[in-house]
């Protein structure tokens, strides 16, 4: 096989696995036979994995619900609801998965407020709805702090979780088995590194949003589904292996002449299939980083006890995407810009300002002076990265060609 | 006296307690004029030095992975004095001893034979740069810099000028912000890249980056992870003081940081409280109108 029948098949079958994310495989994992649990947020995939049972991520679910056929129709339902229309639409999509009764009913329901404001009131939907009242809850409190104490006072927690957990399903927590999965989680960590390392080349080699694929099945589709844990590592270690050789022979994206390169640093859209590969294209412009493409995980210490959950802790806090961004200082976001930009070579920054990411959209103004202070075009757009009628992507892409043109680099 | 200037002399204090403890120590002077650093580096410096990438296979030593330890530490001052300028020194291990343990005993037998000669000993070290790399080496980085003129509102473009992407061949800093993580190349190792190499390099970046800078001082420390563990403390207290750097330079570009608000001194917590009620009879009303115009 040819590099890119490799990178075709790496993305099909990631793309197959992608179906346990949406509202159907939140159903089917109900129906898996394994204890299931629904969170609100993002959630470590090393605690279901190593107890073995199913954690559904509802703000997925709904993220990945806005990139449905019924996308539109189900966000407008959810406003006709009650929702609140301001709110972002991957929650608002959850939130109507509770309200509409269209979830199984959980064996337990593990809240957090991370990494945002909307999040933390979906949990508290979740707490309230009366279906799922006799439903054992944990709650996770995050901290905005990033201090050895911070991450000690999230590690407790986690630990506290897992007696919970224990405790409703019945599942045993092992520490032996608990270490092999971190140290799994570990190795895994170290390859989506390795690709993001590779990146650095000109021209890049693959295309970067396989970071954000390799991340998804590691992480949160791990979690629906312990057994695709160890198959995440292969599926890294292949994409690693092409990369490697493309960059040994200067290969860059098929069918892409690089002339620019730009950091999207936000999520991904659910419309990006209408926006980034036509970029690559017809501009040549490459995306090389967004938030869940950004792998700056620190390792699990697996020296100790208390150090694991410590260890965890920081790299939930400082490591998830959105988390990083949204829970923390300015200046942390602000920092990640300048050094993405010069260490990937990156010709502009896009600040799509989500219409729901009204925590980073504080310091938008931040952000740019910050660019300009560094020489790095900004351009911000205020798009909704989860439904495509705020701002088209054709607008996106008449606006970004626009600001490559002004800024020179068209 | 400026911010930093307790942690130069803790730092280099702790250095002189780690040679008194008996670790190895290589101090080298840099010369005083960027030209002559550049012109006597083997390796280049400067914009589209390197690829960027060096590959796993390529990779002679690692150096801080966040298993074996790893600490950078950057101080700025406005007193010269303070700083011996030129001096790279080097506690532990260098890049070039890296080699050498990575062969294994027939390797050593057949290219070094028992050093008898010159000739064995440059065989044994080429050999020893086509070994795979060896464990990564526990590494701390302090860069100290000063010139009169340099001042808080310096601090945020020298850090940024620490960024090292392209800039030196053979040498690539992995994008990993708790830390400095990087890779020297084979091919940097056989041109003979060093710690001294690495030492005068950053040296000249800094200098050509910002003319203000009149003195520079570095040391590397590879010891062990104990030792590294000690100057990650002082680093994260350093990192503190740089947060508030940053603060404050940004509230001097009329950003308002201070976020002091509450629940309880927000003017809108009538208007918070109240609000499920508010929902409530709002969505009854909503309910109303639907039925009316279904009728």
């Amino acid at each position: 096989m040819n590099h890119q029948e490799i990178l075709n098949q790496l993305d099909a079958e990631a793309n197959d696995l992608f179906k346990e994310l949406t509202i159907y495989g939140v159903n089917d994992n109900a129906r898996k036979g394994l204890p299931f649990i629904i969170a609100s947020d993002d959630a470590l995939p090393e605690i279901p994995v190593a107890m073995n049972f199913s954690l559904s991520i509802m703000t997925v679910a709904g993220a990945m619900g806005t990139a449905g056929p019924e996308a539109a129709t189900n966000i407008d339902r959810a406003t006709e609801m009650g929702i609140e229309n301001r709110l972002c639409n991957s929650v608002k999509m959850a939130a109507y998965y509770l309200e509409a009764g269209i979830l199984p009913v959980p064996d337990m329901i593990i809240t957090t407020n991370s990494p945002c404001d909307a999040v933390d009131m979906l949990g508290q939907l979740m707490d309230k709805y009366k279906p799922w009242a006799d439903v054992p809850k944990f709650r996770l409190d995050s901290p905005h702090g990033h201090e050895p104490s911070d991450f000690a006072y999230f590690g407790e927690q986690l630990r506290a979780c897992t007696r919970e957990i224990s405790r409703v399903t019945g599942r045993k927590f092992e520490m032996d088995r608990f270490l092999d999965v971190c140290n799994e989680s570990n190795k895994q960590a170290r390859l989506i590194q390795e690709f993001q390392e590779l990146k650095r080349a000109v021209p890049c080699p693959v295309d970067p949003d396989m970071a954000r694929k390799g991340w998804e099945i590691a992480r949160w589709i791990a979690a629906t589904d312990p057994a695709v844990f160890p198959k995440a590592t292969r599926w890294l270690e292949r994409l690693i292996e092409v990369t490697e050789d493309k960059v040994k022979h200067q290969l860059g994206i098929e069918g892409v002449d690089e002339k620019i390169r730009f950091l999207w640093y936000d999520v991904s859209p659910s419309w990006s299939s209408k926006l980034f590969p036509r970029l690559q294209k017809e501009l040549g412009a490459v995306c090389m980083m967004n938030y869940y493409s950004f792998a700056n995980w620190t390792p699990i210490d697996t020296s100790s006890e208390e150090r694991i959950m410590s260890s965890i802790a920081e790299k939930y806090l400082m490591g998830t995407p959105m988390t990083r961004q949204a829970m923390h200082p300015a200046d942390i976001y602000c920092e990640d810009v300048v050094r993405i930009c010069k260490e990937f070579k990156c010709d502009a920054m896009v600040m799509p300002c989500h219409i729901g990411h009204r925590d980073t959209n504080a310091y938008h103004k931040l952000a740019k002076d910050v660019c300009r202070e560094n020489g790095i075009p900004f351009l911000f757009l205020g798009c909704d990265v989860w439904d495509e009628r705020y701002m088209t992507p054709e607008v996106v892409f008449d606006r970004m060609k626009t600001f490559f043109e002004v800024s020179g680099l068209l | 006296m400026d911010v930093f200037d307790p942690y130069i002399i803790k730092c280099t204090n702790k250095i002189d307690e780690m040679v008194a403890d008996g670790k190895k120590i290589r101090v080298v002077m840099a010369p005083p004029s960027l030209d002559e650093i550049r012109g006597g580096l083997p390796i280049a410096v400067g914009p589209a030095a390197s690829q960027g990438v060096i590959l796993r296979s390529d990779t002679f030593v690692e150096l801080g992975n966040p298993e074996a330890g790893s600490c950078s530490i950057f101080l700025y001052t406005s007193q010269p004095s303070l700083l011996c300028n030129g001096r790279i020194t080097l506690l532990g291990p260098d890049i070039s001893d890296s080699g050498i343990s990575n062969l294994t005993f027939d390797e050593v037998v057949t290219s070094g034979g028992l050093h008898s000669s010159d000739q064995d000993l440059e065989l044994l070290e080429k050999a020893s740069h086509r070994a795979p790399a060896a464990k990564s080496f526990p590494f701390a980085q302090i860069i100290m810099v000063a010139g009169k003129n340099l001042s808080e509102n310096d601090y945020e473009i020298l850090k940024t000028n620490q960024i090292i992407g392209d800039l030196i061949e053979g040498y690539m800093v992995r994008s990993f912000t708790q830390n400095i993580w990087s890779r020297v190349s084979r091919e940097a190792a056989a041109k003979g890249f060093t710690f001294e190499t690495l030492g005068k390099a950053l040296m000249a970046l800094l200098k050509s980056a910002n003319p203000k800078i009149e003195a520079i001082e570095i040391a590397f420390v590879t010891t062990n992870k104990h030792d590294i563990d000690i100057l990650e403390e002082y680093a994260r207290q350093i990192q503190k003081i740089s947060k508030e750097i940053v603060k404050e330079n940004w509230k001097i570009k009329g950003y308002d940081i201070e976020c002091a608000s509450d629940c309880a001194s927000c003017d809108d917590k009538p208007v918070c409280d109240t609000i499920r009620d508010v929902l409530k009879e709002k969505m009854k009303e909503a309910r109303k109108l639907k039925n009316h115009k279904q009728k």
